[in-house]
Parts: C-alpha cells; structure tokens; sequence
C-alpha cells in the first residue's frame, strides 16, 4: 500500500477524498446499479467461500445427526427383524408338535424352557410350571420328538426337569423290534447307552429303543433314541448298545408335561 | 506485502460477516470486527492508507447490503479519517489513548448505522444494541491489542491516568 501514499501527495489529497466522496454518492444513489454489481462481486470474491464452508458443515453436521438417526433406527428394525424371524421358527415349532397326540390315558401340559443347567450338556431344565398348575414330582416330560427326563422339584411357578442327560437318571427301556429290556442312561465317556441286555439279545443298529413302562415311573412306548452301535463284549453276560437319543437336549424350547387323565 | 495484509484483513471481515459474527453474538449482541480493523488501521497508518481501506472495508462489510454500501463506505470513512486526524493533532501515543479513541469510533459508528437501518425504535436500539455492542467490541479490541501487540503494561497504564 506504499504506492497509495505515493501517489497520495498534499497536492492530490483533497482529489483523492472527493473521490471517495463520489464514489461513496455513487454507491449510495438507488438509480445507479453500481453498488449492486459491487455487492455482486464482493459476494461471490469473498463471502461464497466461507458461506460454502458453513454451508459444507451444516450439512455435515446434519448428515451426522441423520446417520445417528439411522444406526438407532436400524438398530431397532435388526431387532424387530429377529424378534420376528425367532417368532416364525415358533411358529414352525407350534405347529409341528399340534398333531402331537399323548399316550392314551394320559394329558399333554405345555411347558417352555426357561433355563437350562448342565456343564458340558445340558442335564437340567427349569420350565415355566409349578404346583400353581399341578405338576407334580416324578412327571415324565416329552416333546413331540420323544422322551426328555422327569421333573425332579417343583416350586410355586416353576419346576426343575431332570433330562435323560442326566448321569444318575435311569429309565426301563425296551427294543421296540425285539421288545428286548433293558436300561437306558447316560454315560459321560460313551453317551446314552442301554444296560443289561442279555449276550444272546437280537438287537441291530437301527433299532428303535422306548420305555417299557415297568416301574410306573414312564408309561410304555415313549421313544427314547435309536440304536446305533452294538458289541458283545466276550467276558460280559450283557451287550453294550449305544443309542442316538430321540430328542435334541441342546435345543429345547417348548416340551409338554405327560400327566395321567383323572378317571 | 503489506497489500496482502490489507487482503487477509478484508477476508478476515468476509469470515466474520459469515461465520464469526453469528458464532460470537451474545443476546443478539454482537462484535463490530470490521470497525476494530478499520480504527486500528486508522490508529497506526497513513491517511491514505486509512480512506482508502476504509472505503473498500465497508463495501465488504455491506455487501450483504447494497443499498447501504455507499452511506457504509462513507460513515466508515468519515469516522476513520476524524481518527486518524485526532490522533496526529493529538499526538496520541499511548495505546490506552488510542484504544478509548476506537471504542468511541466504534460508538459512532454504530449509532450512525442505526440511524440509517433503525430509524423508528432508533433509542431503544442504541441502548439495546449499540451500546452493548460498543463495550462487547472495545472489550475484545482490548483483548486483541493486549495479545498482538503487547504493549498494555502496567506501568504504561498507570502511567497514563
């Protein structure tokens, strides 16, 4: 700017404010389209780019809120989608154990699990009945894919079901086929095997194992698994039957309470 | 290289006509930067250097504002030249001086733009506004000299009164 204090000398100072003065008439005149064009350049020169940087981070800042927004949003629509999707396999489930009919004399409770106990397999299940709905100890539990344990306590609401998983549970089995008898139970190291089947019993993979119904705990028929391996071990009076258990301890959800029909 | 200072000043006063001005008002209170540059270039520069960046620092004060550009450039002028005068007839020299000098430059200044845009409630807005203003402006002017230029020292202020 030295260069205007060059050319502002005292001889051309006063020509220099009376410039400035007709220039600021001119600007300040309606008529006259200067100060709009002015206006024009000095917008576009020097506001335009910072009103497009606030402009840029407005919208970033709405882009932010909205993608907030849209992570709640679909946070909750992946839950409802779940919630449906669980409520649909239910709904399979419901309707493939409706044609499910009990033994004859017998009734069906519906029960679901609500917790299931056990270390490395599930050996207990707590389902949501009590005595409030008159289940009892010593009940046998099914599911349309065949038998599950027994219930072992009952409390106001609830009751604790002990599976076939169980070491200590035991259940008088026969082989449907060749109505051999035996005892089935789980063995930690082997799996559900069946005990005390004679040397000379006809039994063969394939099998179908079902409570025999002696010892009034089970009533007779209900399907406990299905043979899949048999060895007669030389020093032993009995086989040793292996059986793939009927039903899928590791996915229970709904099961029923097998009650007898009061007369 | 000072023409590109006199450059980054009115970028400085685009950036607070746009972004800072809003982002600083309190109350609807806001800081008159553009007069702070102005009067402290009048404070500190030859008369030509004033009139003329004072001319062009008010066409980009009020670009937003066509039909005030022209009475703008000349308010602005006409204050800017009355201190550059005042401090060579004065021969100020002490920074405290010179501050009170822009505050009521900056007065002036806002009294007049009130008088051109606010006419009808002229009052309640010199009181509401422009006064407010004023000492919102002379308080962050403080700031800015004592910072940049470092020469409000104790002594000096002591000195003065």
């Amino acid at each position: 700017m030295s260069w205007i204090s060059g050319i502002f000398s005292r001889s051309s100072r006063k020509l220099h404010l009376i410039l400035i003065l007709l220039l600021g008439i001119a600007l300040s005149l309606p008529n006259l389209p200067l100060s709009t064009y002015v206006s024009e350049g000095i917008l576009q020169t020097f506001y335009l780019p910072f009103a497009s940087m606030k402009n840029s981070v407005a919208e970033l800042r709405q882009v932010h809120v909205e993608n907030m927004r849209l992570r709640e949003s679909l946070v909750d629509a992946n839950v409802k989608l779940s919630m449906l999707e669980e409520a649909g396999r239910e709904n399979i489930r419901l309707r493939a154990v409706l044609g499910f009919e009990p033994p004859t004399g017998y009734s069906l409770l519906p029960a679901r699990v609500i917790a299931v106990l056990g270390d490395r397999i599930p050996t207990e299940a707590v389902i949501n009945r009590g005595y409030l709905d008159g289940v009892t100890v010593n009940e046998p539990i099914i599911n349309e894919e065949g038998l599950l344990g027994k219930v072992v306590s009952v409390s106001h609401s609830f009751s604790t079901v002990q599976l076939l998983t169980d070491p200590t549970n035991r259940v008088a089995v026969r082989i449907s086929e060749s109505r051999e008898m035996g005892i089935a139970k789980y063995v930690m190291s082997q799996g559900l095997i069946v005990d005390n089947v004679p040397y000379q019993g006809d039994v063969k993979q394939g099998d179908r194992v079902v409570s025999s119904g002696l010892g009034g705990l089970y009533p007779p028929g209900l399907v406990v698994g299905t043979v899949i391996g048999v060895e007669r071990p030389k020093q032993d009076p009995f086989l040793s039957i292996r059986l793939a258990p009927a039903a899928d301890f590791n996915s229970l959800d709904e099961l029923f309470i097998l009650r007898v029909k009061a007369p | 290289m000072r023409a590109i200072g006199y450059l980054l000043y009115l970028v400085l006063i685009a950036f607070h006509e746009v972004i800072l001005r809003g982002a600083t008002s309190i109350a609807g209170v806001s800081i008159n930067l553009p007069a702070i540059i102005v009067f402290s270039v009048a404070l500190h520069r030859s008369e030509a250097e004033t009139v003329w960046f004072a001319f062009i620092a008010a066409m980009v004060m009020s670009a937003g504002n066509p039909l005030g550009m022209g009475y703008q450039a000349l308010t602005m002028v006409l204050i800017s030249l009355a201190i550059y005068h005042a401090r060579e007839q004065l021969n100020v020299e002490s920074m405290v001086t010179r501050l009170a000098m822009l505050i009521v430059g900056v007065l002036i200044h806002n009294s007049l733009l009130l008088a051109f845009t606010r006419p009808s409630d002229f009052w309640y807005q010199m009181w509401r506004f422009s006064l407010t203003g004023t000492i919102y402006t002379g308080a962050v002017a403080y700031l800015i000299y004592t910072l940049t230029l470092g020469r409000f020292s104790r002594r000096r202020s002591g000195a003065l009164f």
